[in-house]
C-alpha cells in the first residue's frame, strides 16, 4: 500500500481564532498504480487532504503511512526529502518560474535534492518527448499555450522519479480537448506504475480516473472504483 | 552545496529581473561612494591640517586683522599696524620674538619669458625662524636688506620651477609688480594646506621694500609672536596679554569686540579645515540617508517580492525546499544587489575621491574608517534582506499554493 491514513483530524483557526474543523477521522488506503479522483463541494476538505498526503500540511490526529513509513513523525527536513524524490505536484496554475526556459523549470526539484542526482540533457529531453513537447526545452512559459504549460508541470513532478502525483484542479485552466490530453498523459503514466491523486470539480474528469472519492464535511462520503480496470500494474 | 545552488537560483533571479537590482543597487552605491569619498577626502585633509599645524609651528602665536572669520582670511580689515608690533615688543613678556607681515596676493612676477602670480611677503629676517620658512639654497634676508628697502627677493619652490624651470635662479633677475628684483634665495619646501592652498606659491622681500617700493600700505596683514617655548600656559598667558596690550592700544571699551583675531597652535589645524569639517558632516549625513534608504528599499521592494512569489515560494517548497532553502535564497536575492551596489559604490567613492583630490590639490587617506563605514553600509543593506527572506521562508508551503483571490 502507497498511502494508509488512519482517522486523520485537521482543523484550522478562524479570525476569531475558534477551532474550525475541516477533516474528521479520515481513514483512506491507496494502492500503488492507482487513478484517484477526490471531488466535492468548496471547503470539503478535499485540498487538505491533498496537502496532508504531499507533507505540505500536518495534521492533529491520527496516522499517515507512506509506503509504510510513518511520515506524519518526521521531521521538516525529511518530509522535504521525501516531496523531493517520490512526490510530484501539479496545480491549476502551472506554477512554473517565467524567468526559467522549460528545460530549466523542469529540472528544478534537482536543487533541492541531497542524493548526488543531477539533471541531464538527454533525460530532459525524453522527458519532453513523453509529454509531446520534443524540442521545446528552451522555450519560456510565456511562449506555450495553457495545455503545453501543465505538460511542463507534469515534466516537472515527473523528474525525480515520483511514485505518486498530486494534481490540484489540473484542468481547471484548459479547455477540455486540452483537458483530454492531459488525462490520456495521466492514464499512461498510471499504466507505467504511477500512482495519481487528482482533485477535480469536474464529474466529467473525474470519471477517467479508476476510483471516484467524494468528500463532505471532512469526511469520505462515498469511494467507487470503476470495475473495468485493465491496466498493467 | 544546498547554499550554493539556493545561490545560484538568487543570482537566476537577479538575472531575470535587471531592473530592480539596479534600483536597489543605486542606494547603497550612492551611500557607500559619498561614504568612502568622503572620508577618504577627510582623512586626507587631517593629516594635511595637522601637517599644517606642525609647519606653522607649535610655538607661534598668530594675529590676524579683523575679527574671527572662518576661512583665515580675512579680506580687507586694517586693523593691524606697525605701532601694534611696536606696542607689543614694548609691553609683552615671555616672547622670543615678534614679527608683522605684509602680504599681497596674485602679485604679476616674470623672469624673461616666463610669468605667473604668486603671493608676496614683506617680512623681517626674524620670519625665517618664527615661521620655519628659511632658504633651502642661498641666503635669506638680512638687516642691510631691510634698512635698505633692498630689491632682492626669496622665491618659493613653485616660482622657481614656473619661472626658472632647471635653471638656478640664484642671482638672476624677476620683475615683481613691474619693479625689478634680485633672487637672492629659494624658500624651502612646505607643500600645500586646505587653508592656503599651495603654500610654495610665494615670494618674500623686506617688509620695507614691500613699503616703499610696491605698496604703500600702511596696516600689516599678519603679526606672529614667537613663544619661548610651546607649553599650553606660556601660549595661553601669551594670548591674555596679547589681547589686553591690543585692546589697550585700541581703546576698546569693557564688552566690545576685538577687531583682531588671535590663533594658537592648537587651533590652527582646526580653523583651517572648519568649514569642510561641517560639510564633511554634512555629506556623512547624506550617505546615512542614502544608507538608510537602501536598508528602506530592500526591505520594502522585496517585502513585496516575497508577497508577489507566494507561488514560486510554495511550489518550491513542494519539490523539496526547506524554509532554510527558502531563507538562503531569497537574502542571496538582497546580497547580490547589496554587493553590487557595493562594489559600485567604492570604485565611484574612489574615482570621486581621486578626481576631488586631483582637481582640488588634495590628498586623499585610507584608514581604518575608509573601509569599515561603506563595508558597514554593506553589511546593514545586505542584512535587511534578511527580514523579508525570514517571512518568505516562514511562508506556509499549503498556504503560499492556494490560488490567490
Amino acid at each position: 500500500m502507497l498511502i494508509e491514513l488512519t482517522e486523520i483530524d485537521k482543523s484550522y483557526r478562524d479570525r476569531q481564532g475558534q477551532p474550525v474543523s475541516v477533516l474528521k477521522q479520515l481513514s483512506l488506503q491507496v494502492e500503488q498504480g492507482a487513478f484517484v479522483a477526490l471531488s466535492g463541494a468548496s471547503g470539503c476538505g478535499k485540498s487538505t487532504l491533498l496537502n496532508i498526503l504531499g507533507c505540505l500540511d500536518r495534521f492533529d490526529g491520527g496516522e499517515y503511512r507512506f509506503d509504510g513509513e510513518n511520515v506524519g513523525a518526521w521531521s521538516e527536513g525529511q518530509r522535504a526529502d521525501l516531496r523531493n524524490r517520490r512526490i510530484g505536484f501539479v496545480f491549476q496554475a502551472f506554477h512554473l518560474l517565467p524567468f526559467l526556459a522549460v528545460e530549466a523549470n523542469i529540472a528544478l526539484p534537482f536543487m533541492y535534492n541531497h542524493h548526488g542526482q543531477r539533471p541531464s540533457h538527454e533525460h530532459i529531453e525524453s522527458l519532453l518527448k513523453s509529454v509531446d513537447l520534443e524540442g521545446m526545452s528552451q522555450r519560456y512559459p510565456g511562449e506555450l499555450s495553457g495545455g503545453q504549460m501543465q505538460r511542463v508541470a507534469i515534466a516537472r513532478a515527473l523528474v525525480l522519479g515520483a511514485d505518486l502525483i498530486l494534481a490540484d484542479e489540473p484542468t481547471g485552466n484548459l479547455d477540455s480537448a486540452v483537458a483530454q490530453g492531459v488525462l490520456d498523459l495521466f492514464e499512461l503514466l498510471v499504466q507505467q506504475g504511477k500512482t495519481i491523486v487528482m482533485v477535480t470539480h469536474d464529474p466529467a474528469i473525474s470519471a477517467r480516473a479508476d476510483r471516484q472519492i467524494k468528500m463532505e464535511g471532512g469526511q469520505i462520503d462515498s469511494d467507487n472504483r470503476r470495475e473495468s480496470v485493465g491496466r498493467a500494474k | 552545496m544546498s547554499a550554493a545552488k539556493n545561490m545560484s537560483a538568487a543570482f537566476q533571479v537577479a538575472a531575470a529581473m535587471p531592473g530592480r537590482v539596479i534600483l536597489l543597487a543605486l542606494p547603497v552605491a550612492a551611500a557607500t561612494a559619498l561614504a568612502l569619498a568622503t572620508l577618504a577626502i577627510d582623512q586626507g585633509l587631517s593629516a594635511k591640517a595637522e601637517q599644517a599645524a606642525r609647519s606653522f609651528g607649535q610655538d607661534v602665536i598668530s594675529i590676524r586683522p579683523g575679527a574671527r572669520v572662518i576661512a583665515g582670511q580675512s579680506g580687507t580689515a586694517t586693523s593691524l599696524s606697525a605701532e601694534d608690533v611696536d606696542a607689543l615688543l614694548e609691553r609683552l613678556r615671555g616672547y622670543k620674538a615678534i614679527e608683522g607681515t605684509r602680504r599681497e596676493d596674485n602679485v604679476p612676477t616674470s623672469a624673461g619669458s616666463k610669468s605667473g602670480r604668486y603671493k608676496l611677503f614683506g617680512v623681517r629676517p626674524p620670519w625665517a625662524d618664527v615661521r620655519q620658512f628659511g632658504a633651502d639654497r642661498g641666503d635669506f634676508l638680512d638687516d642691510d636688506d631691510v634698512q635698505s628697502s633692498a630689491r632682492v627677493c626669496l622665491l618659493g619652490q613653485t616660482p622657481t620651477r614656473e619661472l626658472f624651470g632647471d635653471q638656478d635662479p640664484i642671482g638672476q633677475e624677476v620683475t615683481i609688480n613691474q619693479v625689478p628684483f634680485r633672487v637672492k634665495g629659494v624658500l624651502v619646501t612646505k607643500g600645500s594646506s586646505p587653508a592656503e592652498g599651495d603654500r610654495d606659491a610665494r615670494i618674500v622681500i623686506p617688509v620695507t621694500t614691500f613699503y616703499d617700493r610696491l605698496y604703500k600700505r600702511v596696516h600689516l596683514d599678519q603679526i606672529v609672536v614667537q613663544a619661548r617655548d610651546s607649553e599650553q600656559a606660556t601660549l595661553a598667558k601669551l594670548e591674555g596679554d596679547i589681547q589686553s596690550i591690543l585692546r589697550t592700544e585700541r581703546k576698546l571699551k569693557e564688552g566690545e569686540k576685538n577687531d583682531f583675531t588671535i590663533r594658537l597652535p592648537s587651533t590652527i589645524a582646526e580653523q583651517s579645515r572648519g568649514v569642510s569639517r561641517n560639510v564633511f558632516y554634512l555629506l556623512l549625513g547624506l550617505a546615512g540617508v542614502c544608507g538608510l534608504a537602501a536598508v528602506f528599499l530592500i526591505v520594502l521592494v522585496y517585502g513585496q517580492a516575497v508577497r508577489s512569489r507566494r507561488g514560486e515560494i510554495g511550489i518550491r517548497r513542494a519539490m523539496g525546499a526547506t524554509p532554510g532553502d527558502i531563507l538562503i535564497q531569497f537574502w542571496a536575492e538582497g546580497l547580490v544587489t547589496s554587493v553590487i551596489g557595493g562594489l559600485v559604490g567604492v570604485l565611484l567613492g574612489i574615482g570621486g575621491a581621486y578626481g576631488l583630490a586631483a582637481s582640488r590639490g588634495l590628498e586623499f587617506g585610507f584608514g581604518p574608517l575608509v573601509v569599515v563605514a561603506p563595508l558597514a553600509i554593506v553589511v546593514f543593506a545586505s542584512l535587511a534582506g534578511l527580514i523579508p527572506a525570514r517571512s518568505a521562508a516562514g511562508l506556509d508551503p499549503a498556504e503560499a499554493l492556494r490560488p490567490q483571490v
